[in-house]
Order: structure tokens, then C-alpha cells, then sequence
């Protein structure tokens, strides 16, 4: 069905009507902020060593596909979506189809893609293999012109080149490659032209007088543009092309292929991060809707973990450890969310790499992949206002420069929610982010990163107004804590085998609390840490990662406070106090070898990784604290579509904060320590979907405890290891990617946590000298939610219009109940009866939906991205925590957060 | 380790206190006379030297249809008392609870209080008022400085309901104070209210209930005795004698209206009253002094709002 093809001059003729057209926008791979999902657990020891890719696949050579005839003939358009399989050197090693279209498109499109050739991904060590969804498009052309009909005759020779031109895309200046330009020429004749790789086109023999330009491609703007070409030169132009839906670009996952192919790293997509509603566009806050993640009270971004205390997880930048990861009120993380390139969320039974911890594990990783273009960033919304730069500079571009700054102004708004109470609340926070990666290419790879960030806590109370009945606790409280690290990072490789991983880091948190004129506390810990790999691949079977995770710490601890010189007083509101003013310092260091071990003894199919930790804490001149950390994590892949994964290890965590206690020069406490054993199986259902089902089971025994039998202070060890616990259940998430305008996912917790303070005592005697006989009873971790189902779905509307919601139930938490207490006259105070067993009543069940929509605006220059959140739109009462009033007679919950609309935006100029 | 405990739960109470307003709840204020309550208890003296005896008396909210049933003392040194007052065998002093001093022969009655008095009773209200004896060996073992600090024993008071007409089971209020036996130069004396400024200008209870308008807030201060702020001397760890003053302070209790707060402190003990919006009916007003060194009194008004 082939017609005569219009052209003039030395146009290349095309062979038929149709056009085959790829999504080559796929490729432009912006910076992924990657969030590996909780199912990462299942494979621990080998996720974590997955290195952060510091260049993604490119593609070089883009092969057409031939459109089916059959297909063609009937009309017929469809879109592919494959996954390419890409190894070291850029060569698809295999291609599958992932979502079919049918009448022969399939075939046509991997027939293709094997003949593609990219630009290999490439970590700091050097290229890697990874997997990475690519749309293929079909597309008929519109019907051509007719040709003329006045039998002008196309001219033998090749006329000059009158008009060219620069394909430039609108909002993001990139220039646009391969995309097919027409000419409408002033004496009636159309020309066709392909734009090449940088996006630059010539069109010879374009006559004088005026032109119309136009891209007609599926996805962009066929609006046309006016030109004058003039006689005697070549006229240049710059034609800005306006993409019909910038977000299509963005249905891109990597697969990191880099050590274990066959260990897939789940990824969310910016995409879906940005569209998950309540979660303020920050990556981290969307872990709290990943399987294991527990709900904190009020949607703090308190890091439960598989029902774990929050104080036993560890949160982690860069590898490097940092004490909390969101600011007040736990609606921002502490990280820009745009310096963010993947979050990995591990729950449990990870790999050796991480330690000092018996719960879970979040390390943000910062992006190290840069575009051509600068990119300049605003962002504001109800909380905070943020700026970021990102771009190469230097001479030749040789470094990559990303500069970040933001600044809370919600102390400015919460005054209008405390009218009529004696309070005035002033939060404010702010945090900063420096960060230079050297780009050139070769066997170093070197990264400067600086971050910090600082949270201000004012409570105002006027002169008059009375805060209880102490005279020393009257007046404002003021709390201000803030976090600083500098890391330098340093990966050198020897040779295909050998590569070496230096990371140094220096920091320092700071506490200051003041109550009243009375109280007070200082707290600084200077920290010195040293993280380093030494790596060494024998073969794609056998993989061997010596690694030593330093910290050293000097602290410095200062308080003051009304003092009672008698012990034996400290109940005592009657006994007269003294001023007091004491500061205490110390070191304590923790050198941690680990060795970590990857083995595929029977091919590709089985992954074995065994790997051992050594534990270390050195306290001062005390002894030193040692214990082993074994561990082991197993992937068998049966089919290419069903992976088992199983995994068991020990984890041991430090004494913390006032845990610590020395008599007679040593510890009188140890490591706390975890068994988990998990088992697994990954599923891909159909072209997008996955389900992932978790099982586990974690043990711990040496849990810190109260010592019930410290009389003196001075000399009796306050706390002992005589605690037990176990915390099991199932984690689900099934998962629809972003592929077809939507997605989502179901994420569903089943768990207990539950733990007993003295199982071998045949006496309790509580911290209120009540005895009771008998082994103590097991009770529930204060975040055991026995159920967490969280409905993630987002559908993507014509026009860059796009709105999302999420639909969560959880358990509510357990609290001890009360109905009695005992008056004390002297301090006009109740001291509560206990009635229940410690954590047996719960509060009721949290549901919520929320509900988001945004809308991107792209301008010439720039793109502005506003969105509205809707929090709670159901307005459930969903209670948070229950408050007694002052003798325990009657109780009230605290309900959660009502119904909030949030508004915001974010404006993105590129240069 | 790099990670103390300390550090992540300052940031949590700090979060948790930036979100303490969203939860403003209906619960009873402390300040409201609503049900049985033991408001005060007063130990005249208020600090005793070792073999003194102290009497001990108690102001106790019975609201309007219930009677006062039963007060019970019991009292210890501090080596026996833990946060709910003097521990120790509860169980003659519950016998003696359940005995009914209508139907109770004299016997019964006699050999009910010798076991509960072993067991440390120190007074059945209303029937026997109680008092305590400071033990002579009360402050050995204590060095000189310590024995002009002290000790506080503790008294407990508890108190039922009378019957109730509904059936209902009687409350039950638990309250303990501490009497501080010491060999102090300075030894405490409890304060007094000696009457009280409305809105700044001087009202006696003498002139009847004081008028209110319905809805209206007034000031209302106690006025403290002349002698109510004591002078003492105190020893401290450094074996200097201090001089130190008493700061008192206020709790405050109403039957109807709301105080703007529950508590008020020396120098600023004024607090603001916000009468009723129901015409011609009638409030207590009650002001409870405490000293900080053990001493308390109070004080009542009446007010009518019109």
C-alpha cells in the first residue's frame, strides 16, 4: 500500500507510509530515586552489596523495527513493553516481553532491541549488567500530503542546505534525537527530515519565503512553527517542542544485574515515590507504607520496624550512620528529597555490611548520576521551603556539583492552631546538603559529601502560668538538636578482580534541652567513622568482600539540675534540693571486621552468601565487649518467573545512651542479641506485576532490663541482660508497576512482637517495689500492631495530570491499662495503679484515606509541578494514644490527624 | 552505639510535645468538685522532733447526694512506704473496714482497732481521730546534718462512701502526705489563708456568699498570714547553712465555673474564676496552701451567681 512519496530535493525517501517509532524517551534515564522494597530482604546478604550505579544504560544505536504488514494493513498501532537485559559491554543479552500488543508487534520489537546498542551501566567499580524496561512504540504515520501535481521534477543533484535547525524539548532543553521533521514549504512542497543523535536536521532546497515546521511523532506537540528562510544563507532555528506527557518518560526501572543477576532489586519509581499521597514527595516517608513497616503515632516517621522499638533500628546515609532521619514532626526526612537516588529499606536478615542493631535497617543513598543540562530547583509547601542546584561543572565538566538548602516556616502558622492556650509552640527546622562527585571516568572514582541539619523545640509559657506544682520546672522549654557529617569516599580499582572502597566520615550531634532555669543538658558526640571494602571477584561464581565498619566516639555530657544530696530522698517532693552542675566525658570505639562471602556453586540458578561480623565495643579503659556475628542468605532462582529465598543470621546490638553502666572499671552489660531466621518467595505475575511473601521469625535474648535488684546506685549495675523476646509473621506485597498509565500495590503485615523482662525470676518486684510471685508474664511491644494493610494506586490522566490515593488499616497499639491511683498530697500528684498487665489493651484500628493530585506545567524554560494532598479525607477519628485525666478515673483517646489539605509546588529550571 | 537512645528519644518527645494540642479532650479538670475527694491534709504540728505527737486532720469533698462512709490512717516511716504510701499487711485494717460500728458489739470493736493499730492505724473517721507518734529511734543512724534535714513519714488516708441509694459500689479515694520528723533549729509550722482579695479589694466570708454575675471572671487571691512565709536555715552538702524562705503555692478547687488554671504559685498566686452561666445557684470555692516543706491549710467561698 505503499504511495509515491512526497519529497523534494535530496529528502531520503522513506519506504512506506509507516513509521516505526521507539520510545527512545524512555532512555533518558533521569536520576532514579530507586527505593528498593522491603522484599530486598529476602536476598540480604546480597542486595546490600549492590553498588549505587553512577551511569545509567544509554543507548546508542537504535535499530527500527519493521511494521507488521498484516497489522499495518489493518490499521492496527501498539506499544511493546520489553525487558533488555543489557550486560558489561552494552549488548542485549536477552530481551522478553513484558506486556505484549500482538499482530506480530512482539516479535518485530525483540527482533529489534537484540540489534540495540547502549552505553553500558556502570557503578563506581566500573560497567555492570542491568535489565531495564523499554517501551516500543507502533505508530501509523498521518496521511502525507499529495505530492504536486505540476510535474516539477526532483532535481538529480543535491541542492544546498537552506534551513537547519535544533530540536530542543520544552521545559527540560534537552535536545531530541531521531525524531522526524516536516517542512511545509512556502511553495507548497513538504520536506522530511530526521533529527540526528544531538537533535540537529539540514533540509536542503527549502525555498525562499516562509516555512512551517513541525515534529509529528506520537508524545509531542505537532503545533507547527513559522521560519523566514532568506536567499543567500542558511537559516538557523531553534524549534521548541512541547511533550505531550513528560511523566511517560519516567516508566523506567533498573534492575541492578551488578553481582547477582538473579537477585532482583525492587524498585519504586520517582513516579510512584512522588505520587504515594501523604508521604510529601519524600522517599523515605514511603517506606512507611512498605511491608514490616509498623505505624507510628500521629504518622511521626517513627521507625518500627517488624514491631521492633524504634531505638533498635539504625538509619544510615551514605553507609554512614546518623542518629535520626526526619526532622520535628517526622513530615521531612533530613536528606533532601532531590539529592535522594534510592532508599534501602531492609526490615531484616540483611547482609554483614550493617551492624549494632537487632531491628531494622534504612541507608539512603544520595544520587551520583548527573544530566547535561544544570537543574535548579524550588520547592515549597505547608511545611518547609527548599532550593537545590544540580549540574557538572569545572573544567570539561569534570565534577558534579549538588547544592541543597531548605528552612521550615511552620512555626509561623501553628500560632493560628493554639489560639486560647496558654502555649506558644515554635518548631523550626532547617538542613543543607554540599555534594561533589568526580566524574572522569577511569579506575577512581571520588565523592565529597556534606549534610547537616538542625531542629529547634520552643514552648513559651507566660510568667504567670503555672506548670505544676515544682518550683523548679516552671518556664520554657527549649530542645535543640542537630547532626553534621562530612564523608569523603574513595573506590579504587586494581584490575578486573581487585577494587578497593575507602569511605572516611567525620561528625558531630549536638543536644541541648533547657527546663525552666533548673534543667538543663548538653550533650555533644564527636564522631570518627571508617567504612572500607576490599573486594575481590574470582568469577561471576565466586565473589569475597573484606569489610571493616569503624566508629569512634568522644562524648561530652553536661547537666544541671536541682539536686537531692540523699538518695534515699528521690521521691521526696518535702526534701530540700541544691544546685548542681555536672559534666562527664569519655570515648568509646567500635572497630568492626565483617567478611562476606558470594558463591554459586551449581551456576546462576543459586545464590549462597555466607558472611560473619565481629562485634566490638571498647568503653573508656573498660574491657572490651566482643561477639560474632554469623550469617547466611540463600537465592534459588526455580524458574524465571519464581525465586525462593531463604536467610538466617545472628545480630547484636550495643548497649545505648543511660544502658550504660561501669562498676569496678567494666560493662555490667552486654550486646543484646537477635536470631532471625526468614524464608521467601518472589513471583512475577503477567508483564507487571509481582507478588513477594516474607516469612519470619526473630529471637532475641539479652535484652537490657531495669536490674530489680539495684539498691545502690553507686555500686549496683541499674541495668542487667536478663530480657527475652520473639517477634513473627508475614509480610505480602503484590505490586502493579508503573507500566499503562498506572499503578499501585497491597502491602499487608500479619506480626507479634511481644518480649518478657525477667523469665527467670521467681519474683517481680516492679519499679514501684510491688512483688509480685512467679516468672514475670510476656507482654507486647509498645508498636506490636498485629495487622498493617496498606492500597497504594495512582493513574496518570491526559495532560500531565495525575491523581493518587492510599487506603491504610492498621491494628491499633497496645497500651496498660488503668483505673485507679494513689494521691500524693506533697506534689498534688497521682501515681497510677496498674489493672491490666503491662501492654494488654489496645487502641482501636487506624484507617485512613488520602488522596493526592498534580498537575506539571511545562514552560519554555521551565516546568512548575503543583499538587494538593488531601489527608484523611474519610475523617476517621483513628485514636493515636489515650490520655487519662489527673486520677486515672476516666480516659479519652487522642485522635490522629484530622482532615488536611495540603498544597505545594515545585518549579524545575534547567540551563 | 554511635546512635544513644538518649539522642532519638529527645527527638521523640520533642515531636511528641510539637503534637500534643491535637488531641484537646473532655476530661474532668483537677480543679473540679464532682465526686468524693480528699482535698488536704493538714498535721498539726507540722514537723515533729522524735516522740512527739502530731493530729492529724483531712478536708474532704463529699458531693451533694452521697455521705462521707469511712476514713481509715494508717501510717510508717519511710523504710516501709513506696510510691502509693506505707505498704505492709492491708488485711486487719480491711476487716476493720467491713465492720459495722451500728451493729458491732464492743469487743468486736476493741479487738478490730488493737489489731489494725498493730498493723499502723492511726485514726477511723469518723469515730476515732487519728494522730501519730514520731518513734524516739525515728532519725538513728543519721548523722547530724541528716538529722536536722529529717525524715517524712508517710501518713495514708482512705476514704469511702457512704452507702448509695442506686446500688452503686461507693468510691474509693486513696491519698498519702508526708510529716517530716526532724531535730531542725527551724521546724516547720503550716501556713494559713487569712482571707481573700476578689478582684483586688479585701471580702469576708462574713458578709454572706459573694455575689457573682452570671458569666463573669473575677480575681480571687488568698492572703496569706503574716507568719505563713517562714524563714528557715538549711545545711547543704558543702556544710554551709543557708537561709531560705518558703514559696508556697496554691491548688484550687470549684463546684461550678472554670479557673483559667489549676495551680498557682508564689509570688503570682492570684488565678482567674469564670462563673456559671446558670442563675442563682451556688459554688464552693475551695484554696489548698501547701509550703513545700510539709505544711498545708486551706480555705472556702462561697459564691452565689446572679
Amino acid at each position: 500500500m505503499a504511495r509515491p512519496q512526497p519529497h523534494a530535493g535530496a529528502a531520503t525517501p522513506r519506504p512506506a507510509l509507516s513509521r516505526v517509532l521507539a520510545t527512545v524517551a524512555a532512555l533518558r534515564l533521569a536520576p532514579l530515586p530507586l527505593l528498593a522494597s522491603g522484599l530486598l530482604l529476602a536476598a540480604p546478604a546480597v542486595a546490600q552489596d549492590e553498588e549505587p550505579l553512577v551511569q545509567e544504560p544509554a543507548l546508542l544505536e537504535l535499530v527500527q523495527a519493521a511494521y507488521p504488514a498484516e497489522a499495518e494493513a489493518a490499521g492496527i498501532e501498539g506499544r511493546v513493553l520489553l525487558l533488555i537485559e543489557i550486560d558489561e559491554k552494552g549488548v542485549p543479552s536477552a530481551v522478553s516481553v513484558l506486556e505484549p500488543a500482538g499482530h506480530g508487534f512482539d516479535e518485530a520489537a525483540v527482533a529489534a532491541a537484540q540489534a540495540f546498542r547502549f552505553v553500558p551501566a556502570a557503578t563506581a567499580s566500573g560497567p555492570v549488567p542491568v535489565a531495564i524496561e523499554f517501551g516500543y512504540e507502533f505508530r501509523l504515520s498521518a496521511p502525507e500530503p499529495a505530492a504536486p501535481e505540476d510535474g516539477t521534477a526532483a532535481p538529480i543533484d543535491a541542492p544546498p542546505v537552506t534551513l537547519e535547525g535544533t530540536l530542543v524539548e520544552m521545559g527540560t532543553r534537552r535536545p531530541l534525537a531521531d525524531l522526524p521533521v516536516q517542512v511545509q514549504a512556502s511553495d507548497g512542497r513538504s520536506f522530511d527530515v530526521m533529527s540526528d543523535s544531538v537533535g540537529h536536521f539540514e533540509v536542503p532546497g527549502a525555498p525562499i519565503g516562509a516555512a512551517s515546521l513541525r515534529v509529528i511523532a506520537p508524545g509531542f506537540d505537532d503545533s507547527p512553527t513559522t521560519v523566514e528562510i532568506t536567499a543567500g544563507e542558511v537559516t538557523s532555528v531553534k524549534l521548541w517542542v512541547r511533550n505531550l506527557s513528560y511523566r511517560d518518560n519516567e516508566i523506567v526501572a533498573v534492575y541492578q544485574k551488578q553481582r547477582a543477576p538473579e537477585v532482583t532489586r525492587r524498585t519504586l519509581t520517582a513516579a510512584e515515590i512522588r505520587r504515594v499521597p501523604g508521604a510529601f514527595g519524600d522517599p523515605v516517608r514511603v517506606i512507611q507504607n512498605l511491608p514490616g513497616a509498623a505505624r507510628g503515632p500521629f504518622g511521626l516517621g517513627l521507625l518500627v520496624i517488624r514491631g521492633a522499638n524504634p531505638e533498635d533500628s539504625n538509619v544510615y546515609v551514605d553507609g554512614v550512620e546518623v542518629p535520626i532521619i526526619y526532622h520535628l514532626g517526622g513530615y521531612r526526612s533530613v536528606v533532601n528529597a532531590e539529592l535522594i537516588d534510592s532508599v534501602d529499606y531492609l526490615p531484616g536478615g540483611y547482609g554483614v555490611k550493617y551492624g549494632r542493631s537487632t531491628g531494622g535497617v534504612i541507608d539512603v543513598q544520595s544520587s551520583r548520576t548527573y544530566e547535561d543540562q544544570k537543574k535548579f530547583t524550588w520547592k515549597t509547601d505547608i511545611l518547609d521551603t527548599g532550593l537545590f542546584f544540580k549540574g557538572k561543572v569545572g573544567e570539561e565538566q569534570k565534577w558534579g556539583v549538588q547544592l541543597g538548602a531548605r528552612r521550615s516556616y511552620i512555626d509561623a502558622f501553628i500560632p493560628f492552631f493554639t489560639q486560647g492556650t496558654q502555649f506558644t509552640i515554635k518548631p523550626r527546622w532547617f538542613d543543607y546538603q554540599a555534594k561533589a562527585d568526580r566524574l572522569v571516568k577511569g579506575d577512581d572514582q571520588l565523592t565529597v559529601f556534606a549534610f547537616g541539619f538542625q531542629d529547634k523545640l520552643f514552648i513559651q509559657t507566660p510568667d504567670d502560668f503555672a506548670q505544676g506544682s515544682d518550683a523548679d520546672t516552671q518556664g520554657d522549654l527549649s530542645t535543640v538538636y542537630q547532626t553534621h557529617r562530612q564523608i569523603v569516599s574513595w573506590t579504587h580499582r586494581f584490575d578486573d578482580r581487585w577494587s578497593l572502597w575507602v569511605q572516611p566520615a567525620i561528625g558531630v550531634d549536638d543536644i541541648q534541652v533547657g527546663l525552666g532555669t533548673s534543667f538543663t543538658l548538653e550533650q555533644r558526640f564527636t564522631n570518627a567513622a571508617l567504612r572500607s571494602e576490599l573486594r575481590w571477584t574470582q568469577s561471576e561464581a565466586l565473589g569475597v568482600n573484606l569489610g571493616l565498619d569503624t566508629n569512634l566516639t568522644y562524648y561530652k555530657i553536661g547537666f544541671s539540675l536541682p539536686f537531692l544530696p540523699d538518695f534515699t530522698q528521690l521521691q521526696d517532693p518535702l526534701a530540700e534540693r541544691e544546685p548542681f552542675r555536672q559534666t562527664i566525658d569519655g570515648w568509646y570505639v567500635s572497630p568492626d571486621p565483617y567478611l562476606d562471602l558470594r558463591w554459586r556453586p551449581f551456576g546462576e540458578a543459586l545464590l549462597i552468601n555466607p558472611g560473619v561480623r565481629l562485634n566490638t565495643l571498647k568503653v573508656g579503659e573498660a574491657d572490651a565487649l566482643v561477639s560474632l556475628d554469623p550469617r547466611l542468605g540463600t537465592r534459588w532462582s526455580v524458574t524465571p518467573t519464581t525465586a525462593v529465598k531463604a536467610g538466617t543470621g545472628i545480630y547484636q546490638q550495643p548497649p545505648q545512651g543511660q544502658e550504660f553502666g561501669i562498676a569496678e572499671e567494666n560493662l555490667t552489660v552486654n550486646f543484646e542479641r537477635g536470631w532471625t531466621h526468614e524464608v521467601g518467595v518472589e513471583q512475577r505475575i503477567g508483564d507487571s506485576g509481582t507478588l513477594d511473601w516474607t516469612g519470619f521469625y526473630k529471637g532475641l535474648d539479652k535484652l537490657i532490663v531495669q536490674n530489680p535488684d539495684a539498691g545502690d546506685a553507686t555500686t549496683d549495675a541499674i541495668y542487667v541482660n536478663e530480657g527475652i523476646g520473639r517477634i513473627y509473621g508475614m509480610e505480602i506485597m503484590l505490586r502493579k508497576a508503573l507500566v499503562d498509565r498506572w499503578f499501585g500495590w497491597v502491602s499487608y503485615t500479619l506480626s507479634k512482637s511481644e518480649r518478657n523482662d525477667y523469665p527467670t525470676r521467681s519474683t517481680q518486684r516492679t519499679a514501684d517495689g510491688v512483688v509480685t510471685r512467679g516468672p514475670a508474664a510476656w507482654y507486647n511491644y509498645d508498636f506490636d500492631q498485629t495487622n498493617i494493610l496498606t492500597i497504594i494506586g495512582g493513574y496518570r490522566l491526559p495532560r500531565d495530570f495525575e491523581v493518587s490515593g492510599r487506603f491504610q488499616h492498621v491494628t491499633g497499639n497496645p497500651y496498660t491499662p488503668y483505673d485507679l491511683a494513689v494521691q500524693d498530697l506533697d506534689s498534688d500528684s497521682w501515681a497510677p495503679i496498674q489493672t491490666g498487665a503491662k501492654n494488654t489493651a489496645r487502641l482501636g484500628a487506624y484507617t485512613a484515606l488520602d488522596l493526592r493530585a498534580d498537575k506539571l506545567f511545562t514552560f519554555k524554560y521551565w516546568q512548575l509541578e503543583v499538587y494538593l494532598d488531601l489527608l484523611n479525607v474519610i475523617r476517621g477519628e483513628n485514636p493515636e494514644q489515650l490520655q487519662y485525666n489527673y486520677d486515672y478515673t476516666e480516659s479519652a483517646v487522642i485522635r490522629g490527624l484530622p482532615f488536611i489539605a495540603s498544597p505545594g509546588f515545585q518549579a524545575d529550571f534547567r540551563f | 552505639m554511635t546512635t544513644p537512645i538518649l539522642r532519638r528519644r529527645a527527638a521523640r518527645c520533642a515531636t511528641a510535645l510539637l503534637l500534643s494540642g491535637c488531641g484537646a479532650q473532655d476530661l474532668a479538670n483537677t480543679w473540679e468538685l464532682d465526686r468524693l475527694r480528699v482535698l488536704a491534709i493538714a498535721a498539726e504540728p507540722a514537723e515533729l522532733r522524735p516522740g512527739e505527737t502530731t493530729a492529724l486532720r483531712s478536708l474532704v469533698y463529699v458531693p451533694t447526694g452521697a455521705t462521707f462512709g469511712t476514713g481509715i490512717w494508717i501510717g510508717c516511716l519511710p523504710s516501709a512506704a513506696d510510691s502509693f504510701g506505707c505498704g505492709g499487711d492491708s488485711s486487719a485494717l480491711e476487716s476493720l473496714a467491713e465492720l459495722d460500728p451500728a451493729t458491732a458489739t464492743p469487743e468486736e470493736l476493741a479487738a478490730a482497732l488493737e489489731t489494725a493499730r498493730e498493723a499502723g492505724l492511726l485514726g477511723l473517721d469518723p469515730f476515732f481521730p487519728p494522730t501519730w507518734t514520731a518513734p524516739t529511734d525515728a532519725l538513728d543512724g543519721l548523722d547530724p546534718r541528716q538529722q536536722a534535714e529529717g525524715i517524712s513519714a508517710v501518713i495514708n488516708l482512705t476514704v469511702t462512701e457512704g452507702e448509695r441509694a442506686d446500688g452503686a459500689d461507693p468510691d474509693l479515694e486513696l491519698v498519702y502526705k508526708r510529716v517530716p520528723v526532724s531535730v531542725s533549729p527551724t521546724p516547720n509550722h503550716n501556713p494559713a489563708i487569712a482571707g481573700w482579695l476578689v478582684d483586688g479589694e479585701p471580702w469576708s466570708e462574713s458578709e454572706g456568699p459573694l455575689p457573682v454575675q452570671s458569666g463573669a471572671t473575677l480575681s480571687i487571691e488568698p492572703v496569706l498570714s503574716a507568719d505563713s512565709l517562714e524563714a528557715y536555715t538549711y545545711e547543704n552538702t558543702a556544710g554551709e547553712v543557708e537561709d531560705r524562705v518558703e514559696e508556697p503555692y496554691f491548688t484550687w478547687f470549684t463546684e461550678a465555673g472554670d479557673f483559667d488554671q489549676a495551680l498557682s504559685l508564689y509570688p503570682e498566686v492570684a488565678v482567674e474564676w469564670t462563673a456559671p452561666k446558670a442563675l442563682d445557684s451556688e459554688a464552693l470555692i475551695v484554696a489548698v496552701a501547701r509550703d513545700r516543706r510539709g505544711g498545708m491549710a486551706w480555705r472556702t467561698l462561697q459564691v452565689v451567681v446572679q
